[in-house]
């Protein structure tokens, strides 16, 4: 069966068309490492195409700065959470007897 | 001191001085306060039987910190390894029949309760810093331990990937592949828990 060349395009779009669950896993994946050219190539013309996983991508860049934020507050040394008054006595007695029971 | 730069350990004081400390920093790392407690008083016995390895460099703080550090990722190794239920998350494979449909024409697409339906994972209007870590503190907290130790490693403690395969014993590629499964459910769990 012969093709001209605008079928034969399409058919190699499709071949090299990504499905949404390959899409996020490489929104996510250009995170972590750079992407090769086909993915690159690939996730792009997904994104294009896909409104879904364009707010995916767009969400996921919201979470990467969420999270620096919420790094951030513990990194000056901000102490959020407290023992109780109670665990931390209790501490304070295991490491006194460890201490002088030698 | 003769030298300046000498720091001396003092075991009496640890307590007081370190203990919210080092408890903030499991608490983030373990999303379970009753582990994290454990774990610092762990840390400071271990500190106690190996006060003659500190050599003086470090401040004391540190010095507990770099301890506390090695017994939190010798609990992540536990939970990766012991787990059968974790298998399943180590795996090369991006499919995930959750979030996406495998079945005739839609096969790989979204499934309609869990696409996102915005382009901000931000509700309109400022955010104070203290719901921004309630809401964050709570979504990994509900992450399958394994995704979240990987994904606190990467993203709190800024640990290579390189770093993250040597310490549980996985490859890059389970790295990316759980990095995505945590994003996917901390997404979705973030959007539908800002009220």
């Amino acid at each position: 069966m012969s093709m001209n060349v605008g079928q034969r395009m399409k058919v190699y779009m499709v071949e090299k068309m990504i499905s949404c669950d390959k899409a996020g896993y490489l929104v996510s994946k250009s995170k972590e490492t750079k992407l090769n050219c086909r993915e690159k190539i690939g996730l792009r013309i997904h994104l294009v195409t896909c409104l879904v996983c364009r707010q995916y991508a767009s969400q996921i860049n919201d979470l990467q700065h969420m999270v620096y934020r919420y790094k951030n507050q513990y990194t000056d040394g901000t102490v959020v959470h407290m023992l109780t008054d109670e665990t931390r006595t209790s501490m304070k007695e295991t490491v006194e007897k460890e201490m002088t029971g030698k | 001191m003769a030298k300046g730069k000498s720091h001396k350990l003092d075991p009496g004081r640890w307590v007081d001085q370190y203990a919210d400390y080092l408890f903030n920093y499991a608490v983030v790392r373990l999303s379970d306060p009753e582990k994290a407690a454990d774990v610092v008083q762990e840390t400071f016995l271990s500190a106690l039987k190996g006060q003659h390895t500190f050599r003086g460099n470090s401040t004391e703080k540190t010095w507990l910190t770099s301890i506390l550090k090695r017994k939190i990722i010798d609990i992540y190794r536990k939970n990766s390894s012991n787990r059968e239920s974790n298998l399943q998350d180590i795996t090369d494979s991006f499919e995930d029949n959750d979030y996406f449909d495998y079945y005739g024409i839609k096969k790989g697409h979204w499934k309609e309760e869990k696409m996102p339906h915005s382009n901000s994972l931000m509700p309109e209007g400022e955010v104070e810093n203290n719901e921004l870590r309630e809401i964050l503190e709570k979504c990994i907290a509900a992450l399958p331990e394994n995704l979240a130790a990987v994904f606190v490693m990467k993203m709190i403690d800024d640990a290579t990937s390189e770093e993250i395969c040597k310490e549980l014993d996985i490859t890059p590629s389970n790295v990316w592949v759980m990095m995505h499964r945590a994003r996917l459910k901390l997404r979705g769990c973030i959007e539908s828990n800002w009220i």
